[in-house]
């Protein structure tokens, strides 16, 4: 009775609700645009969100696989991709490859996991999970969605500029990104990306004004601070983190533009010479811009992470039927890393030439910044000791979150001091890291996400064993591509490189990468199978009540699909989320709506009847 | 199946560690081309290669506890759901001791982790903490301008004393050059001037565990010290553009004899006007 | 449903499969000029071109008729030179369109920096020595780390694509003047033309008029008054920068071209003393500096004067001495630059 089985689930929680009936969720038939394409219901913005980003994820992707393709078979012609490069009989050439790489970073960071995080989850879980029947601004969060599109338009116009795309680097260091002729090929192409930039900027912030008044005043009764879930927690640090970091990218983002455009000098030094031209006339220092960016950025970081690591609290508590160990330093950690990740911004820059002075203090406070991700790394486990763990794919996905992001974590721990941060800047230890943090950690949280909450999404279950084979190939992919990665930069292999072997020292490496490659198409090909399970059973797959999966959150009390404004009657809140397998209660969930009874087995409570 | 799944996340970390360990040998381990094999080649060097392991046994000390407790966990946890099996789950909403252990002592081994580091930052970066021959930061032996695909090197020229001159901010008639070819010194701090003619680049000596970021309008005074004589590699580390992976270089360190040797035979290159010292009667006298 | 799953991936199965076509190798291409003649015109050019340079897979010097060393010389071109020099060393390389300046085009047997007088072709050293040097302020890197056998070969075939390109320049020539390409005429006309100019330029090579001296600073003030009266600041202007208004000419490829503004300390021809002499003695082929040789025949000195004063201006910015701004930015390139001034009266 105890375990959950999904294909029965329960009707959990309806009955309260049954006697206001469905009234109030069919009276809202708007026309097919206002109810899927300019929809400000929050739950069709989330999955316009979702989908949105995993069509992109699978762009970024086979971006991703032109990058391994050029590093395991150097100049080798590509197939199929191949076919659409200019460069001579389908080669990669090297300002194709800078491009390819550029536009990787940008499409999965800005285009996948910020939007999949905040956009998608965010807006579908927000609302359900506080008892809320909407967002606080439900047109300014349509128009999050919709900002979205100029943004995919300006980075996909940019992969059509002559020259084909910004090649700068996602973290488009001047001058290479602010003097034309230094990058002569990525042209018009870097300006449209600044702009793509601008408006996933604009994009994010409507989306944290909106998550942040949201979640202070549209709490339904009962649901204090302290009873939300951790995924409401981190959504809120996050677009607490996002407002206040954002602006001083876009401004910098402008500022950058106006340096390619209107002839200023913010980032330009003066007497440059780029090729033959004229040397620049001007007294801009680019470090700025690395200061600037890296403020943003590196919250960025944490803006990537924390939804995750919410989610992922959720889920685990769900599938080990265990309340979540420790939920208060849970909550106070996500704040801790929010506030020390405004202050370590500097890591990024330990090799730039700023002040020493700087660089030592930016160590400190990087090096206590993983305190609290060990912290969580602890209680995450401390949630699954001696709890009865469901092994579904939700389940693999977050125990893979877990043990991935240790090893991200921990090789954090290199890069944050600084003299070993000299060596293994700027080479694939680098590249391992974040791939460890950003697909190891966050992707595999999305991964359990989406199969978590899509019951509530369609009111259909996804099929199990396509998610335990899509999980199967991608963690075997994702290691064999991955790990290999830290060995690479201890050997020295820079990133950002067309062809490293012409350097005799990392003439040896070329199997390994070619190893690495083979895991990464794999791991490629796995993703069409996420896209098929996720695509077939919106259609085909098993249909599930409320609560498939006897979790306690208030979304589950909500019908699956949840009608327009979420609820039949506002809920009320009697408990916190975690409340799995209380040995005063004969169930071993307890939904967070259930009325309290004095003793357990007296009068039990009627939704746990059955 | 949830068996299956227990020791497929037990087996990946083994993968890992075994990897990890087998690596040195099968050479993917700190680049081994240059003249000392594996070991950094700069006395610093070898100071950051033992803070490398000192950080790697700790991390892998983690990696191992947190990989046997996670196995530990997820073995207990699979066998609760077993048939028969009446053992209730841990009800507990977590422990105030608990917490206050595992913050605390991984704070103090971060904490150690951040200060012991401080000296071989020190040395490397504050110029006043720099090696004595270099004056605190105040004697270069060269300029590396780094440029859009190569490394301009401006050595100072040789004086009428047959010594080295001091190599001065702005350039000397009497300065010298090269392309990609930066000789030093064996066995003596040297001292460079970083720079950058166009974008941002990066000075990288694998080797010798050096990396600088090249500034557009910053000068960098860069130290290092190559313990033993041969060829070392020189590459950007930085996006620089299309090219930036063959920005290819190479640092020679030199006995200081055949060091100044070579500045001679430079001298002699850089004035070489075509006509041979016995002939220049000759030529003017064709005029 | 599991049907059109099945067809469904065996779509993609194809469309993957029909990518990996392997590609043709790479051919070497006709100029524009060649392009545009008569089909049977073509076709016994290509004879010709094919019998006398042979073909991708078979290289062959025109001149020495020889193959030796050119199988290494091909492999170090396509690996380092191919992506801005282009296959048939057009300079029109996937690369090439997005470089300022463009990357020479060996077809026309120009070649900037070299030691011979204006217009002569350039002896063999000077190419191993841009190719040992790079050439400062252009995308062409020094490549001195190669071994000297492999910079040796890859000169070999630069040469080769050379003569290829004007022994098909001659023939074109034939053609449109002749209407025929008859072996004989080739023999006796366009392929001893060719040759010719190579074999003079090995005894043309520059020779200083007097040795170098020691410079100082009474040599840079010299300088400056020769900058200023023998005629380089009429294209240089006088501070040396080339904001001169009509600093605007056409290069020997038939592009834009101006004067370099010298403050900028790129020098293309390498930065020694000598080099800079032999740009000032002999001009740069194929732009229009013009070799000063003969007008400073009478006072060989100056020349010396001058290398030391370029010299000086060109470190100007590190001196302290910051000129008023250039052009404003964003860049105008020079192109824009002339037809900019074409609208303007």
């Amino acid at each position: 009775m105890s375990t959950v089985n999904p294909a029965i689930g329960t009707d959990a929680g309806q009955g309260h609700a049954e006697e206001h009936g469905h009234g109030h969720g069919h009276e809202h038939h708007g026309s097919f645009i206002s109810t899927y394409v300019f929809s400000t219901d929050h739950k069709m913005i989330g999955k316009q969100f979702l989908i949105t980003t995993l069509l992109m994820l699978m762009v970024g992707g086979a971006l991703a696989l032109g990058v391994r393709w050029q590093l395991a078979f150097r100049w080798e012609a590509m197939p199929f991709f191949g076919m659409l490069f200019k460069a001579e009989g389908g080669q990669i050439s090297p300002e194709f490859y800078t491009m390819l790489v550029t536009m990787h970073a940008s499409v999965m960071i800005f285009l996948v996991i910020i939007p999949i995080l905040a956009g998608a989850f965010g807006n579908f879980l927000i609302p359900l999970m506080i008892g809320a029947d909407d967002m606080a601004f439900p047109i300014l969060n349509m128009l999050s969605y919709w900002f979205m599109w100029p943004a995919i338009f300006c980075f996909g116009a940019s992969f059509f500029c002559a020259g084909y795309g910004a090649a700068g680097g996602w973290t488009t260091y001047p001058l290479l990104s602010a003097l034309y002729e230094a990058a002569p090929g990525s042209g018009a192409a870097q300006t449209f990306w600044l702009f793509g930039l601008t408006f996933v900027g604009f994009s994010s912030m409507m989306g944290s004004i909106n998550y942040m008044t949201t979640i202070i005043n549209m709490r339904a009764p009962g649901m204090t601070l302290f009873r939300m879930p951790l995924t409401i927690w981190a959504m809120f640090i996050t677009a607490i983190l996002q407002s206040f970091a954002l602006p001083v990218l876009t401004a910098a983002g402008f500022m950058l533009v106006s340096d390619r455009m209107l002839g200023t000098t913010f980032f330009i030094p003066g007497g440059i010479v780029v090729n033959d031209n004229d040397p620049t006339v001007g007294g801009g220092q680019t470090l700025l811009w690395q200061h600037l960016f890296w403020f943003y950025s590196h919250p960025a970081v944490y803006i990537m992470l924390l939804p995750a690591m919410g989610m992922v609290s959720d889920m685990l508590a769900c599938m080990s039927r265990k309340p979540i160990f420790g939920y208060k330093p849970m909550v106070y950690s996500m704040a801790a890393i929010a506030g020390l990740g405004f202050i370590v911004w500097g890591h990024h820059m330990f090799t730039s030439g700023m002040n020493p002075a700087l660089g030592m203090t930016f160590m400190v406070s990087t090096v206590m910044i993983a305190l609290p991700s060990a912290v969580k790394v602890f209680n995450w486990i401390g949630t699954m000791w001696g709890g009865r763990l469901q092994f579904n794919t939700v389940m693999l996905n977050c125990i893979a979150f877990v043990s991935m992001f240790i090893v991200g974590g921990l090789s954090g721990i290199f890069m944050a001091a600084v003299p070993v941060d000299i060596y293994i800047h700027d080479t694939y230890f680098i590249v391992a890291h974040f791939h460890y943090v950003l697909f190891g950690a966050t992707l595999f949280g999305c991964f359990g996400g989406i199969q978590f909450w899509f019951p509530k999404m369609y009111g259909r279950m996804m099929n199990e064993k396509l998610g335990k084979l899509h999980f199967f190939l991608t963690f075997i992919g994702f290691n064999g591509t991955f790990f290999p990665m830290h060995l690479l930069g201890v050997a020295g292999m820079p990133r950002r490189y067309a062809d490293p072997y012409l350097h005799p020292y990392l003439e040896h490496l070329l199997p390994m990468n070619q190893f690495m490659t083979i895991c990464a198409i794999l791991m490629g090909c796995a993703q069409f199978i996420l896209l098929f399970n996720f695509f077939y059973s919106r259609k085909f797959g098993p249909t599930c009540g409320r609560n498939p999966w006897n979790a306690n959150g208030l979304e589950w009390t909500a019908p699956s699909p949840p009608g327009h404004g979420n609820f039949e009657s506002v809920p009320i809140c009697f408990r916190g989320p975690y409340e799995y397998s209380d040995p005063n209660h004969t169930e071993d969930f307890w939904l967070q709506t259930d009325q309290p009874v004095k003793k357990a087995g007296d009068n039990p409570p009627p939704s746990a009847a059955h | 199946m949830k068996r299956f799944w227990c020791f497929f996340f037990m087996f990946w970390p083994i993968v890992a560690f075994v990897l990890c360990w087998i690596a040195p040998d099968m050479g993917w381990w700190f680049p081994s081309n240059g003249p000392t094999g594996m070991k950094a080649a700069s006395p610093i060097g070898e100071r950051i290669d033992d803070l490398y392991y000192m950080i790697l046994y700790i991390t892998t000390a983690t990696f191992v506890g947190t990989q046997v407790a996670l196995g530990y966990v997820l073995f207990k946890g699979a066998a609760m759901t077993d048939e028969g099996n009446e053992q209730k789950v841990w009800y507990s909403h977590g422990s105030h001791n608990l917490e206050v252990i595992w913050t605390i002592v991984p704070a103090c081994i971060l904490l150690f982790i951040a200060l012991y580091q401080m000296d071989v930052v020190k040395e490397v970066r504050v110029k006043s903490a720099f090696p004595a021959e270099t004056k605190g930061g105040t004697v270069a032996i060269a300029e590396v301008t780094a440029r859009q695909f190569e490394w301009r090197i401006r050595y100072p020229g040789i004086g009428p004393d047959g010594k080295k001159l001091p190599l001065m901010p702005k350039p000397q008639p009497t300065d010298l050059y090269t392309v990609n070819d930066l000789r030093v010194p064996t066995g003596e701090p040297s001292m460079i001037i970083l720079q950058s003619g166009d974008v941002q680049h990066a000075f990288f000596l694998p080797e010798l565990r050096v990396k600088q970021d090249a500034v557009p309008g910053l000068d960098i005074p860069v130290w290092f010290e190559a313990s033993k004589s041969g060829d070392y590699t020189l590459l950007c580390a930085e996006l620089c553009g299309w090219g930036h992976y063959k920005m290819k270089a190479k640092l020679v360190a030199q006995p200081e004899a055949d060091h100044m040797e070579f500045m001679r035979q430079l001298t002699v290159q850089q004035n070489y006007d075509g006509v041979p010292e016995a002939t220049n009667e000759v030529a003017q006298g064709e005029e | 449903m599991r049907l059109r799953v099945a067809l469904k991936i065996g779509w993609l199965g194809v469309a993957f499969c029909m990518g990996c076509e392997r590609p043709l190798e790479p051919e070497f291409s006709s100029s524009d000029r060649a392009k545009s003649l008569s089909p049977e015109l073509r076709k016994s050019l290509n004879t010709e071109l094919e019998e006398a340079t042979g073909t991708f897979a078979h290289p062959q010097m025109l001149v020495e008729r020889s193959q030796a060393n050119l199988a290494k010389g091909q492999a170090v071109y396509q690996a380092q030179c191919v992506q801005c020099h282009g296959i048939s060393g057009d300079g029109d390389g996937p690369a090439a369109d997005y470089l300022y300046p463009r990357p020479r085009d060996y077809r026309k047997g120009l070649f900037k920096f070299t030691s011979t007088p204006y217009g002569a072709r350039p002896i063999r050293d000077d190419l191993v020595r841009t190719v040992r040097a790079g050439v400062r302020g252009s995308s062409m890197p020094g490549f001195n780390l190669l071994p000297d056998d492999e910079i040796q070969a890859v000169v070999d075939y630069v040469l080769t694509l050379t003569y290829r390109g004007e022994f098909e320049e001659g023939l074109v020539n034939l053609a449109e003047s002749e209407e025929a390409i008859e072996p004989d005429m080739v023999n006796e006309e366009v392929l001893p033309i060719v040759k010719q100019r190579w074999v003079q330029a090995e005894s043309q090579q520059v020779q200083v008029l007097t040795p170098q001296p020691q410079f100082t600073e009474e040599h840079v003030a010299l300088g400056k008054q020769a900058f200023l009266t023998v005629g380089c600041a009429k294209c240089h202007g006088e501070d040396g920068r080339g904001q001169m208004p009509d600093n605007i000419g056409k290069d020997g490829w038939g592009r834009t071209t101006r004067a370099a503004d010298l403050t900028a300390g790129m020098f293309h021809g390498g930065q020694k003393p000598i080099d800079i002499y032999r740009r000032i003695y002999s001009g740069i082929n194929g732009t229009p500096m013009p070799g000063f040789a003969s007008a400073l025949q009478s006072q060989p000195d100056t020349i010396w004067h001058l290398v030391a004063y370029v010299n000086y201006v060109s470190s100007r910015r590190r001196e302290g001495d910051s000129p008023p701004p250039g052009p404003i930015k964003p860049y105008v390139s020079a192109e824009e630059k002339a037809a900019e001034m074409a609208v303007a009266p």
